[in-house]
């Protein structure tokens, strides 16, 4: 699988967090695509490609864990990563148990995302392969 | 087919004999034979249809048949002895027996003779004897067969035919006879008729030619019922007057009842001399002349021995005529009117119907001209009359029972300003200004009523109105209503002099009665005394009930003034000027007077004193109002001069024209003499002083202004009310107001600590989301400087990405620093500080710090604001202290709102003249209509955390801007908090 046929979804209601994160995505070679809220995302074609979700806890209108469960209750399995200001346990427990790859409190270190976003990926491509099997 | 009277006929007599014949010779071939052939003759024989017998030559008769017997009215046997001469009438015998011989010789075989017989009773009869001979073989003669056959019925019936014929003949003859007779009066007759025919035909020429003068006479007469011309008439006249009379000239003239005269008014054939020479005939000149005297007419059959024309000779001789004859025209009542003359070149008599056809020419003529005469006369008189009507200074319609206006004259047409045909043929109703009017004239009309001096109101065409007063009647005709006969005068000019009059009357006795002055005069030498109503008035008088006098009038002046009255009027009689004096007067209930009295004498131009007319004035109340005046002028010194504050007054040239008291004082303090001051000019005397622009606003405005200035030379704050005074100037209040100044500042002062206080509380509750805001673009700034390091430690770097990513870092980083100057001004503690402020940027500032907050709660803030709003002045720091407190507020209301959208709409409005409005708009739990105003009260708070000082302090920054703030709860949902500010 190539890196460029994968592709980081980017939600963050802040034009200049959501410009940075795109661009350090695009330094390791990844493809980003940013939308500046979550209703924009859902509304939005998927492409059928191994792909995950870097996403704000606190948007305006739909909120990040919003966002989480809506993409389960229609059955979109894609890995999330949460970003926020400013993280609590409790938010983070919850997003965790939600089943997110990774919870980062901005600012973060580049590494931790690009990691996250490693980890998310594999994990993706290895949930399609399952699919495809079974 | 001759009959043989016994019904056979008579052609088949041969047959009948040939048949015997035979039968004869078959009897006798078979003689004794079969009896058939003798059996059928026998019948024959017997039938009796005719006489018949056998005769021998030798033995005479030998057989005969009954019917033979009956001819002859002989028994059989009787005649068997007898001959046929026995039995012939012996005139005819003769012939009888020369036929018989004749058989008997041979030469014939039979003959038929009529002849007659004479019967056994002595009957002569005529009978047809047919005879055949039976001869023998040696030709003699065996028998004879004779028929015979009756005929004397036929023979009779022969004469009796040739009597009728004989007779008819006879008549046709007589009848012939009878005709001869008449034709021969009828050839008379017609010869007669024939004659007279002729003559006939000859009257008919004539009776022609009168028709012809006659159809021209008939012509005339339509002519003249068609013409209105007379002269074309009149030559008509005289054409077919000398065409009928196969005249040469003719003429004819009009009788000139001035002149006596008769004058050629048409002529035919005559030269210009004869027509100057008989221009004016008089009785008895000529041929007119005689006729006009003698009053029938003249016919002259030679003019050269007339004696009429002896003297007229010559130019006879020259119009060339020899005979002439004169019809006079009369009138119907016999006064002349003009002559026909006709004349002829040779001697000349006309003929009885020449002359008849001439008299009817004549009488024409003298139809025509009289007509025509009394029809001009006629004429004349209509159009005087006409002219009376459409030009007398009154205007006259007719009218026609629906009311349309039938006719009117040209002046009522000129008074209204109508065309005819704007007017005529209309209804009357559409020119009367009042309808009730015009329907009760034509309701009374068409009752029959007539109407005087009815006042109404016409409209003219220029939109004028017209006064008018008709005078109307109806003329009926035969029970029906024809028109109406409406005058109308024109009363305009009247009744506005009227009004006028009546108008000026009553400005007069208004003018009076406002002014309390009456007019009066007194006449001399009379002495008699005129008052006006008001004079009455003033004296309470009643003008139906007081005799007027001079005596009674001083009577009326009080006792201690009238003896000075009446010597000033005195004097001034003597002097004969004009006096003026002031007294009171005692009026019947006691009551005093003030009265002022102007006289002025009014003399002849002999200069004698005719008249004293002059004015009383009530001045009673000026009286008691100068005291009035007076006192309230002394009380209100007095309150003037109490008050604690400075009173100045100057007047519209700024000269000082009161101080009070203090006023005074003051003045005293500054080392001005007050008294001195009076009259100066305020600017010379204070130049430039401190409320000068209040001054001459208040001045030239006329308006009240409150000014307040710290004076320095007194080093105290004073306030100035300026008044536009009543004379045009201004007064002036002047009051210190350094002890209240200072309160209000340490208010002030207290009031901004507050919101200074509440302000760092607020924004404590902000912190966190302060924070995120700040976090934000720092996040950014980090994760850019990862990536551009990333982008620097390739191996071949990227530079030109680097920079975009280092510009966002830079960009972030200026954001971040705009945040928290922002919040360092909203925390600093310092004094309110106006500018002008665009209240859209102050929120927008507002919000800018607040869409974390916000979004925390998922709220979503959406902002209506007015492009073109007004700018207000303000503390920025203040005001947005307020927007952020509403902003709070309304996201607080919403906190305890579940699966509702959280909506705040910030509203920013310019639409009222002079202010501004904000509005924040919640879609939280709402207020409680009665917590309205107390959520304003201070410590008033729905919260477990914050000090209820929000609100309260927000309407205190508002009100000290000048405005007001007020909460409201929405229709739907939630609540509105509004402000208002005055626009800068």
């Amino acid at each position: 699988m190539k890196k460029e046929d994968q592709i980081v979804f980017v939600i963050d209601d802040d034009p200049s967090m959501r410009q940075a994160i795109k661009t350090l995505i695009e330094t390791v070679g990844l493809k980003g695509e940013t939308f500046a809220s979550g209703q924009e995302f859902l509304q939005s074609a998927l492409p059928d490609v191994p792909s995950c979700l870097v996403l704000d806890v606190r948007l305006p209108g739909l909120g990040g864990l919003h966002i989480q469960r809506e993409l389960s209750e229609r059955g979109i399995q894609i890995p999330v990563i949460f970003v926020t200001g400013h993280g609590d346990i409790p938010m983070s427990v919850q997003a965790m148990k939600a089943g997110a790859v990774e919870f980062l409190t901005k600012p973060f270190r580049d590494q931790d995302l690009l990691d996250a976003i490693e980890l998310a990926l594999e994990r993706d491509q290895a949930s399609r392969r399952q699919q495809v099997v079974g | 087919v001759a009959d043989t009277g016994v019904g056979i006929p008579a052609a088949e007599l041969p047959h009948i004999f040939e048949r015997f014949h035979r039968i004869r010779d078959v009897r006798s071939r078979t003689h004794e034979g079969t009896g058939i052939g003798e059996e059928r003759f026998r019948r024959y024989f017997e039938l009796g249809l005719i006489g018949m017998a056998i005769t021998s030559p030798t033995k005479g008769l030998i057989e005969v048949n009954d019917e033979i017997c009956n001819i002859l009215g002989y028994e059989r046997s009787e005649l068997l002895r007898m001959t046929w001469a026995d039995l012939t009438h012996p005139d005819d015998l003769d012939a009888d027996v020369a036929q018989f011989n004749r058989i008997v010789a041979g030469e014939i075989d039979g003959y038929a003779i009529d002849k007659r017989w004479i019967r056994k009773d002595g009957q002569v009869i005529d009978a047809t004897i047919s005879v055949k001979c039976l001869r023998r073989a040696d030709g003699s003669v065996d028998y004879f067969v004779a028929l015979l056959q009756d005929i004397t019925e036929q023979k009779r019936a022969e004469e009796a035919l040739q009597r009728a014929h004989e007779e008819l003949e006879q008549r046709v003859i007589e009848r012939t006879e009878r005709l001869s007779a008449a034709n021969a009066t009828l050839i008379k007759e017609i010869v007669k008729r024939k004659r007279t025919e002729e003559e006939l035909l000859a009257l008919k020429d004539q009776l022609a030619s009168e028709l012809t003068a006659m159809t021209r006479l008939h012509e005339f007469s339509t002519q003249l019922l068609a013409s209105t011309e007379l002269q074309p008439l009149l030559d008509e006249i005289l054409e077919a007057t000398i065409a009928m009379l196969n005249a040469d000239f003719g003429n004819v003239q009009l009788y000139n009842p001035q002149t006596q005269t008769l004058e050629i008014v048409t002529q035919r054939g005559f030269q210009q001399e004869f027509l100057d020479y008989f221009n004016r005939v008089h009785e008895g000149t000529a041929s007119c002349g005689t006729a006009l005297l003698r009053r029938e007419r003249v016919f002259v059959e030679e003019v050269e021995t007339d004696p009429s024309f002896a003297s007229h000779l010559h130019i006879v001789a020259g119009a060339g005529y020899r005979a002439v004859q004169s019809t006079p025209l009369f009138s119907r009542s016999g006064e002349p009117l003009g002559m026909i003359s006709t004349h002829f070149r040779q001697r000349h008599r006309p003929s009885e119907c020449e002359l008849r056809l001439t008299d009817l020419y004549a009488r024409l003529a003298a139809e025509m001209i009289e007509r025509k005469q009394s029809e001009e006369a006629l004429r004349g008189k209509q159009q005087e009359l006409q002219d009376f009507i459409e030009n007398a200074s009154i205007g006259m319609h007719w009218i026609g029972l629906d009311g349309t206006i039938l006719w009117a004259n040209q002046w009522e047409l000129d008074l209204l300003g109508y065309e005819r045909e704007e007017y005529v043929s209309h209804n009357i109703r559409e020119f009367h200004a009042d309808s009730q009017v015009v329907e009760e004239m034509l309701a009374r009309l068409a009752r029959g009523e007539t109407l005087n001096n009815f006042e109404a109101r016409i409209c003219c065409r220029d939109g004028s109105i017209r006064y008018v007063v008709v005078n109307s009647n109806v003329f009926w005709k035969d029970g029906e209503f024809v028109n109406t006969r409406c005058f109308t005068r024109d009363i305009t000019e009247h009744k506005r002099a009227e009004a006028e009059l009546s108008r000026s009357e009553a400005y007069l006795a208004e003018g009076q009665r406002i002014s309390r002055t009456g007019s009066w005069a007194v006449k001399f030498p009379s002495e008699e005394v005129f008052w006006s109503q008001e004079v009455f008035r003033i004296y309470g008088l009643d003008p139906a009930t007081t005799r007027l006098s001079l005596e009674m009038a001083f009577g009326l002046i009080h006792p201690e003034d009238r003896p000075v009255v009446k010597e000033t009027f005195e004097r001034a009689l003597r002097e004969k000027t004009d006096y003026n004096v002031e007294h009171r007067a005692i009026l019947a209930d006691g009551t005093v007077k003030h009265l002022h009295v102007l006289g002025h004498s009014v003399l002849s131009k002999s200069g004698r004193i005719t008249e004293y007319v002059g004015t009383v004035v009530d001045i009673t109340e000026r009286k008691q109002g100068e005291v009035l005046l007076r006192n309230a002028h002394e009380r209100l010194e007095m309150i003037l001069d109490s008050i604690t504050d400075m009173f100045f007054a100057v007047d519209k040239e700024w000269r000082y024209t009161r101080f009070n008291k203090q006023a005074e004082e003051q003045l005293k303090v500054l080392g001005k003499d007050p008294a001195s001051l009076l009259g100066k000019v305020l600017w010379d005397e204070f130049p430039n002083p401190p409320p000068e622009q209040a001054l001459r606003r208040a001045m030239s405005e006329r308006v009240s202004i409150t000014y307040e200035h710290f004076y320095e030379p007194l080093g105290e704050w004073v306030e100035n009310r300026i008044y536009p005074g009543p004379d045009g100037g201004l007064g002036m209040f002047v009051r210190y107001v350094t002890e209240r100044k200072r309160a209000e500042e340490a208010l002030q002062k207290l009031q901004t600590e507050l919101a200074h206080v509440t302000r760092v509380a607020t924004m404590g509750e902000l912190t966190a989301s302060i924070a995120h805001e700040i976090n934000q673009p720092l996040g950014a700034i980090v994760t850019n400087g990862q990536s551009c390091l990333r982008l620097l430690a390739r191996e071949s770097p990227d530079i030109n990405k680097s920079r975009e990513v280092v510009e966002r870092m830079i960009s972030d980083g200026l954001r971040a620093s705009d945040v928290v100057t922002r919040i360092r001004a909203l925390l600093r503690r310092k004094d309110a500080e106006k500018a002008l402020l665009n209240l859209n940027e102050v929120i927008q500032e507002v919000i800018a710090l607040t869409s974390t907050e916000l979004s925390k709660d998922e709220i979503h803030l959406q902002t209506a604001f007015a492009a073109d709003l007004p700018a207000v002045l303000g503390d920025r720091v203040q005001l947005q202290q307020v927007i952020l407190n509403l902003i709070l507020n309304g996201k607080d209301a919403m906190s305890g709102v579940e699966w509702q959208p959280r909506e705040l709409l910030i509203t920013t409005l310019g639409s009222m003249p002079g202010e501004v409005l904000v509005a924040v708009r919640d879609s939280g739990t709402g207020i409680d209509p009665q917590d309205c105003e107390r959520i304003f009260d201070q410590f008033f708070t729905t919260k477990s955390e914050g000090l209820g000082l929000g609100l309260s302090i927000s309407r205190t920054i508002i009100e000290s801007h000048g405005g007001r703030l007020w909460a409201t709860p929405n229709e739907d949902k939630g609540a509105t908090i509004q402000f208002t500010l005055p626009a800068g």
